[in-house]
């Protein structure tokens, strides 16, 4: 066809943009500083989403009212999600940004340490956090409703099905930990990683 | 060399097929420059990422390509289709050329298919980029060119 040929011969590589190196990466700078500018922002939308939990925790008891374990249900996720949002308010505000235009390196550096510290600590609680709960969901109804715990708990089957479960559990909040940490802001992360690479080395 | 560098030097490479692509989808010459630095920011944010599984020309035209689309559909009047069926812009004073023309009478899809099919791309190339299967993508070339061919005369 003419038409491919006339596409072909057309002198593609001649830009009519002619962007200069130098601009483009000034232009790439923004780029960075306007993803720290995100992740600070996904950091506090986490906060707010951890307080908006803790307010709608207690509405869980409204699936059975008066039953005991839904109510201790609830408390747990009611003080789970308070401590998050309270602590999270308490890295933030004490978290100094440097200067993004000044001290370009620096503000890299330490909004990725914040944000690594806060994804280590929350893995850390995501894995320890179901094992006891699957204690205190096995371990309190048998308590509460069995006039005699203690003849059951002797029972060889029940330890069994509590370290069966307890292992489960273990493993699958483990694997829900890393899951997390491969999708929470993964990609933003690596990217400012990347920038942070740069700075150092163009600084060396 | 860093990867800043290494990016700015494979991109210089490249220039040639966002320049194209550009070419393809935006008339006005200030719509091309915001397309070209457009292309150039999301690929430079996409490119930690790029594992080097396929070749960086296959890699950045996908990149190129999903920014071009998108740009065509922030463009009103929005449609509601994925694809805009008519051409968004049609021929301007700025397509002084024949191929200008030609393409830019073309739905950005069409455009598209046309473009890829003269790249050299094979058909499950495309309508794996496309989205399209194998029939539809035949029918839409074997009539794309069959227009084409009207109007090149």
């Amino acid at each position: 066809m003419e038409i491919t040929d006339t596409w072909k011969s057309r002198d593609w590589q001649g830009s009519e943009f002619s962007f200069e190196t130098p601009d483009l990466k000034s232009a790439l700078r923004k780029n960075s500083q306007a993803d720290v500018a995100r992740l600070m922002r996904k950091i506090w939308i986490q906060f707010w989403a951890m307080l908006g939990y803790a307010l709608v925790s207690p509405l869980l008891m409204l699936l059975g009212p008066g039953q005991i374990d839904l109510a201790i249900l609830s408390v747990i996720f009611l003080l789970y999600n308070l401590a998050i949002a309270a602590w999270l308010l308490v890295r933030l505000r004490r978290f100094r940004m440097p200067d993004m235009a000044d001290e370009t390196a620096l503000a890299l550096r330490a909004t990725l340490q914040l944000s690594s510290s806060i994804r280590k600590t929350q893995i850390q609680i995501i894995t320890f956090i179901p094992p006891v709960m699957f204690l205190i969901a096995f371990l309190v109804p048998l308590v509460v409703n069995n006039p005699e715990p203690l003849v059951l708990l002797s029972k060889p089957k029940v330890w069994i099905i509590l370290s069966l479960g307890l292992a489960g559990v273990s493993a699958g909040a483990q694997y829900l930990g890393k899951w997390l940490t491969r999708r929470a802001c993964s990609e933003l992360i690596l990217r400012l990683q990347g920038y942070l690479k740069e700075w150092e080395e163009e600084n060396e | 060399m860093n990867l800043q560098e290494t990016f700015i030097r494979e991109i210089q490479e490249h220039s040639a097929l966002i320049n194209k692509l550009v070419f393809l989808y935006a008339d006005l010459p200030e719509d091309r420059r915001d397309l070209h630095q457009e292309i150039l920011l999301q690929a430079w944010k996409s490119y930690p990422g790029f594992r080097r599984e396929s070749k960086f020309s296959t890699w950045l035209y996908r990149v190129a390509l999903n920014v071009s689309l998108t740009s065509l559909r922030r463009k009103p009047p929005s449609t509601h289709s994925e694809w805009p069926e008519e051409p968004s812009v049609g021929p301007t004073l700025e397509a002084s050329d024949q191929l200008e023309v030609v393409l830019h009478s073309l739905s950005p899809l069409d455009r598209t298919l046309l473009v890829m099919s003269m790249e050299g791309y094979s058909q499950e190339e495309i309508a794996e980029t496309l989205g399209l299967s194998a029939g539809n993508l035949r029918i839409k070339l074997y009539r794309i060119r069959k227009k084409v061919q009207q109007q090149w005369k």
